[in-house]
């Protein structure tokens, strides 16, 4: 099947100063229709810069952003806008991402008649059912709606134009937690109707692991091991992804678990070092680690970007 | 029975109870600024001057009248006569009307054209954002009245030309302000929602950030009216823009400016007070106006 996004090496270097931020280094994947992929790592590690990257809300340093066979990094602004209802985002916080002077009429109603989707009222009754709102809400203002009402509200408007790719920015991050059960059963059953391929970013590595085919993990603007989510949460081969794993607190205090504790602090992204980004807090540190790893396959496009991946160092401790 | 009747009723009563408690709140929210009250009722009052005031005077603003010059305030003439013979107080509603009929389109011209250029150069940044801000330093560095005197004297004196100086000495407040807010806003996670669904640039700026822009400028609009009442009377004064015969604040008080020491005090007193009152009620409202907004963010 051909990939419907593939990311080609993609850099987003940012200027502090005198030094320059490498937010994202050298970022390969593809995103096949319809599956979701999940993008888990620590704050601050590039997550949510590959996704405004991908979606073109910052205009990557260097590689490809390619969408169904075009390049949207290369594409000039005029056409780039007619590709956007193709993919959608759905940002983290809801009472950041509704203008606070659009009722829900008219933050529906724009992106179809922006893209010449628009005809009658009726859209936007059907959308607010998708999405479990009442036809009243959509003369509300955002202030006269809860959080899970609006983070719906944003929900509704990514899915609109009816996109083949939504980019799922931790949308359940800022909601408690019955309401984020309610988000996450929404979201897996607009991608079963609709046949959406999510990009979901988390640092919640169960919901991660409840809503995703494919796992990537990322750590300081690299991926370092990426798979099914079976793959990766029940056979991690790096080191970041078992420590990342062994910190999920599991909800029974009989079982017992080896805690994988990594040394030091996540160093800065401007300190950019050859080889493994890893090498200074990695407790089976070796040579080879200082010079670029490549990703070793494990099978089923199960990649580690780690020289041990498969050794018995790792499957025996 | 009973019972249930009274619970009905209860069930009735209630919603007006609310609403009129939730009405007493706002009045009483309100009542928190009486100052700010107090400005509105006067500007109110000149409004009523400007759109009744004319019809129920019985003189002429210009027509000289050599039988009742300089005259004490009596029945007739409740604020006396200029050197003219003409009746002060009908001077000064006629003069309401155009000092005020300035104050508005200063204000609005100043706020219109100062708001969109900040809204663009703060959106797009660039070399444009850097010239128009060095401009405005520029014109920072004089007194907006020094600004409006110099523009009045290359345009020449007519009222449009006092108009067109004082805006262009308010606009660099209004792209100031705008363009920090703009600085903010666009930074914010809707505008990059508004660029993801498919607006364009001008749209993103325009329609999405704009009018979450202006609120401080509103407030700025206030203040400014104000002072372009002082300006536009404060250049009168001295003999630029409008001229006599022009029933105006600053004309008036110009020519009973020369009778000070003469004793004939009516002559400025009253076109004088109405230039304070105006000018005192406008910076009123902007200041109470600025308070409700940072309480109700609160």
């Amino acid at each position: 099947m051909e990939p419907l996004l593939r990311v080609k090496d993609l850099h987003k270097h940012y200027k502090d100063g005198r030094y320059t931020v490498h937010a994202v280094n050298g970022v390969n994947f593809d995103i096949f229709p319809g599956e979701a992929v999940g993008l888990v790592g620590e704050s601050g590690c590039g997550k949510s810069t590959t996704a405004r990257c991908i979606l073109m809300l910052e205009q990557p340093t260097h590689g490809k952003i390619i969408f169904k066979n075009q390049d949207l990094a290369a594409m000039s602004e005029h056409p780039l806008r007619s590709w956007r209802r193709f993919f959608q985002i759905v940002f983290q916080d809801p009472n950041e991402s509704l203008n606070p002077r659009f009722n829900v009429k008219r933050t529906l109603k724009e992106p179809l008649f922006l893209h010449g989707l628009y005809q009658d009222s009726h859209q936007l009754g059907e959308l607010m059912k998708r999405v479990t709102l009442e036809i009243e809400h959509l003369e509300r203002y955002p202030h006269q709606l809860s959080g899970g009402q609006k983070q719906r509200v944003g929900i509704a408007r990514a899915i609109s134009t009816s996109p083949d790719f939504v980019v799922l920015d931790e949308p359940t991050s800022s909601l408690d937690m019955s309401l984020r059960i309610h988000i996450l059963s929404l979201l897996r059953r607009l991608q079963r109707e609709m046949n959406m391929a999510y990009l979901f970013i988390s640092h919640d590595l169960s919901t991660v692991h409840n809503l995703c085919n494919r796992v990537l993990v990322m750590y300081l603007g690299r991926i370092i091991e990426m798979g099914t989510s079976e793959d990766v949460f029940n056979n991690p081969q790096h080191i970041y992804t078992r420590a990342l794993l062994s910190a999920i607190p599991i909800p029974d205090p009989a079982i017992k678990r080896k805690r994988i504790l990594l040394q030091g602090e996540t160093p800065n992204s401007r300190d950019i070092e050859v080889g493994c980004s890893l090498q200074k807090r990695c407790p089976y540190v070796r040579q080879e680690c200082s010079f670029p790893v490549p990703y070793t396959d494990l099978g089923k496009r199960h990649l580690v970007a780690c020289v041990l991946a498969g050794s018995e160092i790792i499957n025996g401790s | 029975m009973s019972s249930t009747q009274n619970s009905i009723q209860n069930i009735e009563i209630k919603p007006s109870v609310i609403s009129r408690s939730e009405f007493l709140g706002k009045i009483r929210f309100f009542t928190r600024f009486p100052l700010f009250i107090f400005g509105i009722l006067v500007i109110l009052f000149y409004l009523l001057v400007v759109i009744f005031g004319p019809s129920l005077t019985v003189y002429d603003p210009t027509i000289p009248n050599p039988q009742y010059t300089l005259g004490q305030p009596n029945s007739d003439y409740p604020f006396g006569t200029d050197k003219f013979g003409r009746d002060i107080l009908t001077r000064v509603v006629y003069a309401t009307r155009l000092d005020l009929m300035i104050a508005l389109l200063v204000a609005s011209l100043s706020f219109s054209i100062g708001s969109l250029m900040g809204c663009i150069v703060g959106y797009y940044g660039g070399w444009l954002d850097k010239v128009i801000m060095r401009v405005v330093d520029v014109m920072f560095a004089f007194p907006a009245f020094i600004l409006a005197m110099a523009i009045t004297s290359a345009l020449g004196d007519t009222v449009q030309n006092v108009i067109i100086a004082i805006a262009t000495a308010y606009t660099p407040y209004f792209i100031r302000l705008t363009r920090g807010e703009m600085l903010t806003l666009r930074t914010r996670q809707y505008a990059d929602a508004a660029i993801s669904v498919g607006n364009p640039s001008w749209r993103v700026a325009l329609i999405h950030l704009l009018p979450n822009a202006l609120t401080p400028s509103l407030v700025q609009m206030t203040l400014v009216s104000g002072w372009a009442i002082l300006d536009a009377a404060g250049l009168a004064f001295l003999g630029l823009g409008i001229t006599p015969p022009t029933a105006e604040w600053g004309v008036m008080v110009s020519e009973g400016a020369q009778r000070i020491i003469t004793g004939e005090w009516w002559v400025w007193l009253y076109p004088g007070a109405a230039i304070v009152l105006a000018a005192f009620a406008f910076n009123l409202v902007g200041d109470g106006l600025r308070d409700i907004m940072t309480r109700e963010e609160q």
